[in-house]
């Protein structure tokens, strides 16, 4: 019997150890959220990337530097107004930009890898943008990149109002370029292309930014509170996204904690 | 002990499904079938599976799917299903039921690619995080998209996995 163990130890050794030592790097790998796996994967794209912090490709038109202009003019007279009237500003600080180094991880989820990390500053539960609008926030975050959960997630949830009516509600993804709005009380007054930002009553996004169009009405009969909303940033062929690192980090969802 | 050459294929084995589990992250339009893209990493525990036994399978299907769950949200767990994966296939080759190991592979990935989506699904509705409707349409894209790309590619994976194989003898 021993000898039989000591044997089959002779023979095996090298491959039970190999396997032992794989499984627990697996497990570490696991346990740490592949931190290394992704910071790897950085440095596997930095051909591609570039080591430098390239800046963004400048997409503004003359058109959209003129609304730019007018935007901060408008911004500057309503921090004006609000410290006038002692409303708490939310502080704005400039957008981090991160290039897009990997996308949806499995066909569950909708989430993108960005390339930037902790030490750039991004922390957890950051929103993210993109030229468009809002597309989701920070689930995940190593040195070097970060996971973002995309709005187009069903299990993202962003609360949010629609623009000219005021009616508040929840946008839910459907794995789609499209999500469900789910109002709060019923909705008469909606209309379609009606803009739909995030409400400055969420404490998970700052308020305002840009989320999508109504583009379909609710159904009167069957989903008095239901309406589909078409997200305006191009959430499928992202290159660029902005990362808002100044805004404080909150709890995530229990369904997102490792 | 092991020898060098040896040494070398094993490093090798572990490169290329780490190599599957990137993959997963790159948008190759010309791989993908309505937005779905190859199942990489049940194709390659298939491909590993495939000349071996079900408990080296099994190991395999497990140490991929922590990486897996690393690399993503950790539930649902990956686990399950890739060591399923691992296991069947071992079992299912014992049967030699096709003269081609090529139609047999693509066969096999076909038939358990669907099978790990469905444990992705089931995992999901356990947990009650999806709607269900959306859910089950969801998966029906994807489990059949999925596995026939994953079928359809199986080749390219294996004949560079099999003749890195070949050199241990």
């Amino acid at each position: 019997m021993r000898a039989g163990l000591l044997r089959w130890w002779g023979r095996y050794q090298w491959q039970v150890v190999g396997t032992l030592v794989l499984l627990l790097a697996a497990l570490y790998i696991r346990q740490t959220q592949a931190q290394v796996l992704t910071d790897v994967w950085y440095w596997l794209n930095w051909p591609l990337v570039g080591l430098e912090v390239v800046p963004p490709p400048n997409l503004s038109t003359y058109r959209t530097l003129e609304l730019e202009q007018r935007l901060t003019s408008l911004e500057q007279e309503n921090e004006r107004l609000r410290t006038m009237l002692a409303v708490p500003v939310t502080p704005q600080s400039k957008p981090v930009a991160a290039q897009v180094i990997g996308r949806n991880g499995d066909h569950w989820w909708r989430t993108l890898v960005l390339n930037r990390g902790t030490t750039d500053g991004v922390a957890l539960g950051n929103p993210v943008t993109a030229p468009g609008g809002l597309i989701g926030e920070v689930v995940a975050v190593s040195d070097r990149t970060a996971r973002v959960l995309l709005v187009s997630d069903p299990l993202s949830k962003v609360g949010v109002q629609v623009n000219r009516t005021g009616a508040m509600g929840v946008v839910t993804g459907t794995y789609r370029s499209e999500g469900i709005l789910e109002f709060f009380d019923s909705q008469s007054q909606v209309k379609l292309g009606d803009t739909v930002v995030t409400s400055g009553l969420s404490s998970r996004f700052p308020g305002n930014l840009p989320v999508g169009k109504i583009s379909r009405l609710p159904d009167k009969r069957t989903e008095v509170l239901q309406a589909t909303v078409q997200f305006t940033a191009p959430l499928d062929g992202l290159q660029w996204a902005f990362i808002h690192t100044g805004v404080v980090s909150r709890p995530l969802p229990d369904a997102l904690t490792p | 002990m092991l020898s060098r050459p040896n040494l070398m294929v094993h490093l090798g084995t572990v490169l290329s499904g780490l190599a599957c589990a990137y993959a997963q992250w790159l948008y190759l339009p010309g791989l993908s079938l309505g937005g779905v893209t190859v199942d990489w990493v049940v194709l390659w525990v298939v491909c590993f599976s495939f000349e071996r036994t079900w408990w080296q399978g099994l190991l395999a299907g497990c140490m991929l799917g922590l990486v897996l769950d690393g690399l993503g949200p950790a539930l649902p767990t990956h686990t399950l299903g890739l060591a399923l994966v691992g296991v069947l296939t071992a079992w299912l080759r014992n049967y030699r039921l096709l003269q081609s190991e090529v139609l047999a592979l693509g066969l096999i990935a076909f038939a358990l690619a669907v099978l790990y989506e469905t444990t992705l699904a089931l995992q999901f509705m356990a947990l009650g995080w999806v709607e269900t409707d959306l859910l089950w349409a969801h998966h029906q894209r994807v489990s059949l998209a999925s596995g026939l790309v994953t079928s359809l590619w199986a080749p390219l994976l294996w004949w560079p996995l099999r003749h890195w194989w070949k050199l241990t003898g």
